[in-house]
C-alpha cells in the first residue's frame, strides 16, 4: 500500500514538472534549452529566439538578412546568392550551399565555431579554391587556412582587397597624411526647424521640474543653438510633461543615427524589445564600476549637454577595459585628438575612438549629400578589413592599412608604433600586373 | 514482487529443495532472475553452470556499458577534420543536421527497446525466452545507445538541458550496469540508482526533441 502511495505520488509529481517545462518551453526566457554558447554576434539578443527561428521551421534565412543584407549588398558581397544561382556553380553547391548563411555559420555550435562565426574547417576556402595555384602561381606553397586570416581576402567584403584596388592604390604613396575628417551636418532627419537659436530664458520646462544646472547645461548645447527647446523632447506633439522622456524620442530627429545604433551590439538588444545592453552583459573586458550601466543614447551623450566629443573618447573608455582601449591614451592617434581638443589642431585633425568605431559616413538623405554619424560601432569591425577604405585610408595608405590591420599586436597597443608584418597582396597584384 | 524471507523459509521446511522448486512454490526468482544465486545459497544447492554463462555474459555487456559510460563523461571530445580534405564520417555525422537527427532517432529507439526489459518484470504474463537472455539483451541495447550517443555527440557532454540530458543518459548506463556487476545482496542499491537516474529521461528526451523540432 506504502509502496503504491510513493508511485502515485512520484507519477503525480513528474506529470507536473512536465507540465510546468511545457509553460516555460512557450514562455519568454527560453534559454534553458540553448542547445550551447551562443556566438558573441547574437548571444545578447538569444532570449530572443523567433528574431532568427519560425516554429518548427528552424532558421529563417530571411531573419539573417534582415539584419546582415544591407551590409552584405554595401560590400558587394564577393559570395552572394546571386552568383550561385548561376547553374555553373551547381556542383558547387552539391558541396556546399553557400546561398544559406548557416551553411557555413551554424549557430549554438561553440564546438565547430571558428573566428567571423565560421562553423566549416578553417581551410574552407579550399572546397572550391583548391587549384587556385593554376591561374595564380604567385599563391603556390600558400595555406588554405590563411586566406582570409593574413590580410589578403575576405569571403564576402573584399571592397579595400580586391586586386584592381590594391593595384590603383599599391604605387608608391605617403604612408601617412593628416586626418581631415568630414563634419557632421545630418543630425536632423526630421522636422526642420525654424526657431532660432534659444538661450537660458527660453527654457520652457514647468517650475516643479526646473533645475538651474540642466538648463544651464541645455542653453550651452548644440540643441539650444539649433532651437530644441526643453518640451520638444520632454512634451513632445503635446503630450504630458516627462522628466526622463523615452530613448524613441530622441530618433524623432536622429533617425539614422539611432537606427545604427540599434543594428550594433550597443543597442541591438532593443530592436528585439529587449532590456537594454549593460556592460555587465559584455563579453569584452569592461571596467567594474561601469557593469550596471544600461546603454541607452543618454549613456553616452549627456542629454543636457549632447556634448558629441565626450562620447567620442570619454564615454567609450569609461566602459571599455581591454587592451585595445587602454592603450589608446599613450597612441600616435590620442595625441592628435588631444591637439585637436586644445585647439592646437585642426577642426577634424583629431583620432577619437569614434573615428575609427563610429566613423562619420555619407549618406543621401532625400537628395541631399549628408555626412553622418553611423552608430553601429560593429559595421566595419567585423573583420576589420572593412574599415580600410572608409576610416583608415583617410589618413594611410592601403599598404600600411593592410599590414596594420593583419597585425594584432600592433591593434592590442593601438598602433604604437610600425606593423612588425607585411602583406603581399599589393605586391602580388602588381607583379601580376606588370607580368600578366 | 515481494517475498519474504520467511515465506522462503517456509517454503524451504516443507520441502523445497532447490531453486526450481522455490521458484515453483512461491515465485521467488520468477522475475528479473538476479536473486538465483541467492536462492540457490539457502538451499545449498549449487547455481547451475548455465546460469554461470549468462552471468558471465551480463557482466561483460555491463563492463562495456559502464566503460563507454565513463569515456563518454569524463573523456575529451572526439575532434573534428581541420581541413576539408580530411572530413570523414565523424565529420559528417556531427555536422550534417540530418545526420544528427538519424543518430538521434537511432539513440531513441535503443532507448526505447531498452525500457521494454522493465515491461517483461513488470507485466505479468507470458514472455518469450529465459529472462537471463533478456538482461542481458537490455546489456546489449544499451551499449549500443551509448554507443549511438558517441555518433550524436562526438563525446561532448553539451550544455544546459542537453547536459542534463546527457549526464542523466550517463547515470542511467553507468549504474544499470553497475548493478548487474554487483553482488546479488547488492543490487537493491544499484537497481534503484539506475531507476533513479532513468526517470527524468523521459521528460529530458522529449524536451530535447520538441526544442530540436520546434527551433
Amino acid at each position: 500500500m506504502r509502496r503504491n502511495r510513493l508511485a502515485f505520488v512520484w507519477t503525480v509529481a513528474t506529470v507536473a514538472a512536465g507540465l510546468c517545462l511545457i509553460a516555460y518551453f512557450f514562455g519568454r526566457d527560453r534559454r534553458l534549452f540553448l542547445p550551447g554558447e551562443t556566438t558573441s554576434g547574437h548571444y545578447q539578443i538569444e532570449r530572443a529566439c523567433d528574431a532568427c527561428h519560425a516554429p518548427f521551421q528552424g532558421i529563417r534565412q530571411d531573419a539573417c538578412l534582415a539584419c546582415h543584407q544591407a551590409d552584405l549588398q554595401a560590400a558587394e558581397d564577393s559570395h552572394g546568392p546571386e552568383k550561385f544561382n548561376d547553374p555553373r556553380y551547381a556542383e558547387d553547391l552539391a558541396r556546399l550551399d553557400a546561398r544559406q548563411c548557416i551553411a557555413c555559420h551554424a549557430e549554438h555550435r561553440p564546438e565547430i565555431t571558428g573566428a567571423m562565426g565560421v562553423t566549416l574547417p578553417e581551410d574552407f576556402c579550399r572546397s572550391c579554391h583548391g587549384d587556385v595555384t593554376e591561374e595564380r602561381p604567385t599563391h603556390e606553397g600558400m595555406a588554405f587556412d590563411s586566406c582570409g586570416s593574413a590580410g589578403c581576402h575576405n569571403y564576402h567584403d573584399n571592397r579595400a582587397l580586391y586586386e584592381d584596388f590594391l593595384v590603383r592604390h599599391g604605387e608608391a604613396q605617403p604612408a601617412t597624411v593628416a586626418a581631415a575628417w568630414p563634419q557632421r551636418n545630418a543630425w536632423i532627419s526630421g522636422e526642420t526647424r525654424d526657431a532660432g537659436p534659444l538661450g537660458a530664458g527660453d527654457a520652457d520646462s514647468p517650475p516643479a521640474s526646473s533645475r538651474p544646472d540642466l538648463i544651464a547645461a541645455w542653453a550651452n548645447s548644440a540643441h539650444a543653438a539649433g532651437g530644441v527647446a526643453c518640451s520638444d523632447c520632454h512634451a513632445a506633439a503635446d503630450a504630458p510633461w516627462s522628466d526622463r522622456p523615452p530613448r524613441a524620442m530622441c530618433s524623432a530627429c536622429h533617425e539614422l543615427e539611432y537606427q545604427g545604433f540599434t543594428e550594433g551590439k550597443h543597442g541591438m538588444r532593443l530592436a528585439v524589445d529587449l532590456d537594454p545592453m549593460s556592460p555587465a552583459m559584455a563579453r569584452l573586458p569592461m571596467h567594474p564600476e561601469a557593469l550596471n550601466e544600461t546603454l541607452d543614447c543618454g549613456t553616452c551623450h549627456d542629454v543636457h549637454t549632447v556634448n558629441v566629443r565626450e562620447a567620442a573618447v570619454d564615454a567609450c573608455l569609461s566602459c571599455h577595459a581591454d587592451e585595445h582601449s587602454a592603450a589608446y591614451a599613450d597612441s600616435p592617434h590620442a595625441r592628435l585628438w588631444e591637439r585637436e581638443m586644445s585647439g592646437e589642431g585642426d577642426k577634424g585633425s583629431g583620432v577619437s575612438c569614434a573615428s575609427c568605431h563610429l566613423p562619420r559616413e555619407e549618406r543621401r538623405i532625400a537628395g541631399d549629400l549628408r555626412i553622418a554619424v553611423q552608430h553601429n560601432q560593429n559595421e566595419n569591425l567585423r573583420p576589420n578589413e572593412k574599415m580600410i577604405r572608409e576610416v583608415c585610408m583617410t589618413c594611410h595608405s592601403l599598404a600600411l592599412s593592410i599590414d596594420a590591420l593583419a597585425d594584432k599586436e600592433n591593434i592590442r597597443t593601438n598602433f604604437f608604433g610600425m606593423p612588425s608584418g607585411h602583406v603581399q597582396s599589393i605586391d602580388m597584384a602588381l607583379t601580376r600586373t606588370e607580368h600578366p | 514482487m515481494e517475498i519474504t524471507r520467511g515465506a522462503l523459509d517456509a517454503a524451504i521446511a516443507q520441502g523445497c529443495a532447490s531453486v526450481e522448486a522455490l521458484a515453483e512454490s512461491t515465485g521467488a526468482s520468477t522475475v528479473c532472475g538476479s536473486c538465483k544465486p541467492l536462492l540457490a545459497e539457502l538451499t545449498g544447492s549449487a547455481p547451475a553452470p548455465a546460469e554461470d554463462q549468462k552471468r558471465a555474459g551480463l557482466l561483460v555487456t555491463a563492463a562495456i556499458a559502464v566503460a563507454l559510460a565513463l569515456a563518454i563523461a569524463f573523456g575529451p571530445p572526439i575532434p573534428l577534420a581541420d581541413s576539408v580534405l580530411d572530413q570523414g564520417i565523424g565529420d559528417t555525422l556531427r555536422r550534417d543536421s540530418g545526420w544528427r537527427w538519424s543518430t538521434g532517432f537511432i539513440l531513441l529507439g535503443c532507448a526505447l527497446i531498452a525500457a521494454g526489459f522493465s515491461l517483461r518484470k513488470r507485466w505479468k504474463r507470458a514472455w518469450w525466452g529465459n529472462i537471463a537472455w533478456w538482461r542481458i539483451g537490455h546489456g546489449a541495447v544499451g551499449v549500443l545507445a551509448l554507443i549511438a550517443l558517441v555518433a550524436h555527440t562526438g563525446l561532448h557532454i553539451g550544455s544546459g538541458w542537453n547536459r542534463m540530458l546527457t549526464i542523466s543518459f550517463l547515470a542511467a548506463s553507468a549504474f544499470g550496469g553497475a548493478a548487474a556487476g554487483m553482488a546479488p545482496q547488492r543490487t537493491r542499491l544499484g537497481f534503484w540508482l539506475h531507476v533513479l537516474s532513468v526517470w527524468p529521461l523521459p521528460i529530458l528526451i522529449f524536451f530535447h526533441i520538441l526544442a530540436a523540432w520546434y527551433f
